[in-house]
């Protein structure tokens, strides 16, 4: 058998030197019985290294900070929330307009229904008498102290195993003007004529470099020209703004064909060589996360010395709409919790939108609405869809809901009146959702985030009406089909394996021994792949894993600043520029 | 090896690395038992992770929703009745309510043991596995009003009781156990298993005594059989990592206790 000896220096790039045995047998044709003993080198560290990069199983933890100002304050005729409201005067005025209290948006619910024990005045010494009464809430809906970290949140872990081009989107500017595209169209960009060049301003980061190139679609541009008649050089990028470089480009106007219109927006992708358009043109796509947990397969619980920076509001109400005097109602809670799967998760039989096993799972945090005080499921968003002062046109109606969650439905009936709600429930094993809009370039076998995944949530005016239906200061285009409310990011990215920044290849026939990611250039006549890293190094760039490896399972501590977000009232969201007139030291 | 003879030039090729592979078959099993005694000799990779296992819910009967609080209870012989006063123990009222070291030192500690596949436990044939110390301060408390012994005057202080509660909802230690996740530490012993056997002890910090308790109120003179009278069982769910407390006779499994209406309740042990 022919066989090659890889130096371990060789495996990948900064890989480290280590010895290698090689046992020639003199004697092996003659010998017909193996005499004495085996010898079998040990070297702890060797066998560390072979243990931990041989095990599949994964244990992922971490802290969840909730950032949020709850913001919005209303009214609503439901009275077991009205009685709840943190308002905005004390309940002197009689005016019962306030926020929602804070345990609607709680990843662990205080006011879970459960027995307490009240101590008693008592001068009886030989017994212990025990006073048991019930506190919590339970007029609405009765949550139980187990069921308090699953009924607002749940956590999932969840991979992409898709990529969906066709995925319907929609870009609108100020004024309502919406523009329709799907995600292999690429990314939006608003051009403004500039003289000589067009420049074209993306709402998220382009990812062109200056001497590359753009494929345009977007007014007399269309799918009718081959793609080579549509094909700009990038002649610069940036517009002299701060980090303007990720999201301004400029191409020429006289490479551009005469009787060519552009519209206000057109959408573009990145090409890396116009002599191979096809080869190392970008592929624009909408991630598709598969969840691999149940709703109780974590845990979830406060962390024991650590509390965010920012203020808990709460106080007591003089009256509440109910007439109760000296009620304690809560605006926020700043809450670090601590996550952490209960079972170790193993990294086999998966194959991710590449095509081999994935490099890195998602936790995946879903409101789940089980109050059903929310419109639901949730929809979904990308960074471009949220604006400074208006409400994009891709959230009217229902066809950016997520809809494969699923829901459940009940009434309740406050003095004739019944009131709907929709909560969801628990996601089955393998349920779809939709993650982060992505950009592909086959040429560097590398994924570029272009924009995470956002899940929008607003209350139904009947529940609870903060103006969600309609204009307010400083914001508009909102409508009963399309109510403002607050969004946040579902899927945090956690890291198993690292491969390689750098792309191997190789001309071999033998594809047997290919890497699992290698794929084959036609163009080039080259395999061409990432190497895995070992667990354990960390190449001079930063780049690899080094988790505690214990037990056989990898420890992966994975925190995540969770950020809850006023739609109307975040204003740092136009295409991430700032303009800096000046540095305060 | 037979050479036939020919009238034309014949040659054989030995190359130097040529094998007969007279010993076909060998090498891969001494590879596989390479790798088994590596495996069993050296670092073996077990799972040493400890989890915690959450008391399972129960029904309650004051509200309509389960519940999860579990209740501990222990009582002190005086005479030949009991009671739950620790002033029987020494600890005066003063001392209780001022939490002098007297009372904050004391504690009870609840004993978990494994036996051999399960077997009722003896001195003889438990394994002691962990422990846990419920302080008097973590008991619960009243408000006396009261005297105390040689005074008129009211107490009007809270007064501990051997009584304890654990909640997840406050989060308090009595509420978990910690154990392995999965018995692969015990794979070569007979401890595996899903039981433990509970008892309790009272660690008197006052006078230095230790208390032995029992599951069930003995009558004055009745021995005491240790298989059925020291121990609670409790086992362990490794599939939601939950537990539960039941009786338990020496014999047979009764049934689950540590609810709010009947909590896992230890009785001084007669001398």
């Amino acid at each position: 058998m022919k066989r090659n000896i890889l130096l371990p220096s060789k495996k990948f790039f900064g890989s480290i030197e280590e010895d290698l045995t090689i046992r020639v047998g003199l004697d092996e044709s003659r010998n017909i019985l193996r005499e004495g003993d085996r010898t079998i080198l040990l070297d702890t560290a060797l066998l560390f290294d072979k243990e931990r990069n041989e095990s599949n199983n994964y244990k992922i933890h971490g802290k969840l900070k909730m950032v949020f100002r709850n913001m919005y304050s209303g009214n609503t005729n439901y009275t077991p929330l009205k009685e709840l409201l943190y308002l905005v005067g004390d309940g002197s005025t009689n005016d019962f307009t306030g926020f929602l209290p804070y345990d609607e948006l709680a990843f662990l619910r205080k006011d879970v229904l459960r027995e307490t024990n009240q101590i008693v005045s008592t001068d009886i010494l030989n017994f212990y008498l025990r006073n048991i009464v019930v506190s919590g809430q339970s007029q609405h809906m009765s949550i139980t102290s187990i069921e308090a970290p699953y009924h607002n949140w749940n956590i999932y872990l969840s991979y992409v195993f898709s990529g969906d081009t066709q995925y319907p989107m929609k870009y609108t500017l100020s004024g309502g003007t919406v523009f329709d595209f799907i995600a292999s169209d690429g990314i939006p960009f608003r051009v403004e004529d500039n003289g000589t060049t067009y420049r074209l301003t993306s709402p998220v980061e382009h990812g062109i470099s200056d001497g590359e190139f753009i494929i345009i679609s977007g007014g007399t541009l269309d799918n009718s020209l081959p793609l080579s008649g549509r094909t700009f050089l990038v002649t610069s990028v940036g517009n002299s703004v701060y980090n303007s470089s990720k999201y301004v480009l400029d191409i020429s106007k006289s490479e551009i064909p005469s009787g060519t219109t552009l519209t206000t927006v057109v959408f573009g992708k990145r090409c890396i060589d116009r002599r191979n358009i096809t080869g190392t043109t970008s592929t624009y796509y909408v991630h598709k996360h598969k969840t691999l947990t149940l709703e109780k397969d974590y845990i979830l619980d406060k962390v024991g010395f650590e509390s965010p920076i920012w203020e808990d509001e709460k106080k007591i109400l003089f009256e509440n709409s109910a007439g109760v005097n000296d009620v304690i109602v809560e605006r926020n809670r700043m809450e670090s919790l601590i996550y952490d799967f209960k079972n170790p998760f193993v990294l086999t039989g998966l194959t991710n939108n590449l095509g081999y096993t994935p490099t890195e799972v998602y936790v995946t945090v879903v409101f789940i609405n089980g109050n059903g005080y929310f419109k639901y499921p949730p929809k979904v968003g990308w960074k471009f869809n949220f604006h400074d002062s208006w409400i994009d046109e891709h959230f009217n109606g229902t066809s950016s809901i997520e809809d494969t969650i699923p829901t459940t439905a009940f009434t309740r009936t406050i003095s004739a009146t019944t009131f709907n709600f929709t909560g969801g429930t628990e996601l089955p094993m393998g349920t779809v959702l939709n993650g982060a809009f992505i950009e592909y370039n086959e040429s560097e076998l590398k994924e570029r985030v272009v924009s995470e995944a956002f899940h929008r949530i607003s209350n139904p005016a009947n529940i609870f009406d903060y103006g969600q239906t309609g204009n307010t200061i400083g914001f508009s285009g909102a409508s009963p089909t399309n109510l403002f409310g607050l969004y946040y990011q579902p899927h945090y990215r956690v890291k198993l394996r690292e491969l390689s920044p750098y792309v191997e290849t190789s001309t071999t026939k033998e594809v047997y021994n290919l890497p699992q990611n290698a794929k084959y250039s036609e163009d080039e006549k080259l395999w061409k792949w990432r190497d895995l890293y070992d667990h354990g190094f960390i190449d001079p760039d930063g780049f690899g894993t080094n988790y505690p490896f214990i037990n056989n399972i990898h420890y992966v501590k994975n925190d995540i600043n969770f950020y809850l977000r006023n739609e109307n009232l975040y204003t740092n969201k136009k295409d991430l520029i700032e303009k800096v007139t000046r540095f305060k030291c | 090896m037979e050479i036939l003879r020919k009238n034309i030039d014949q040659n054989i090729v030995l190359s130097s690395d040529l094998s007969f592979k007279t010993d076909l078959g060998w090498t891969e099993g001494a590879e596989q038992m390479d790798k088994e005694i590596l495996y069993s000799i050296i670092n073996p990779t077990e799972n040493y992770e400890t989890v915690r296992y959450i008391h399972y819910p129960y029904s309650s009967s004051t509200i309509n929703a389960p519940q999860t609080d579990i209740w501990y209870s222990f009582n002190f012989l005086t005479g030949v009745s009991y009671t739950q006063n620790y002033e029987v123990v020494g600890i005066t009222l003063t001392e209780n309510a001022k939490m002098l070291r007297q009372s904050t030192e004391s504690f009870f500690r609840l004993e978990f043991y494994k036996t051999a596949n399960d077997e009722a436990p003896l001195q003889t044939n438990r394994r002691l596995v962990f422990t846990k110390n419920l302080t008097l301060p973590l008991g619960e408390k009243i408000f006396y009003t009261g005297t105390t012994v040689g005074s008129t005057i009211p107490l009007n202080d809270y007064i501990y009781f051997p009584v304890f509660t654990g909640s997840n909802y406050r989060n308090t230690e009595n509420m978990y156990l910690f154990w392995f996740a999965d018995d692969s530490p015990f794979e070569e012993t007979n401890l595996t298993g899903n039981t433990f056997y509970m008892t309790a002890k009272f660690y008197n910090a006052k006078d230095g005594t230790v208390t032995d308790f029992v599951n069930t109120q003995l009558s004055v003179g009745q021995p005491v059989i240790e298989q059925n009278h020291l121990y609670y069982k409790v086992i362990i769910d490794r599939s939601d990592f939950s537990y539960q407390v039941f009786r338990y006779n020496g014999v047979t499994v009764g049934n689950r206790i540590g609810e709010t209406n009947d909590p896992i309740t230890f009785y001084e042990r007669r001398q």
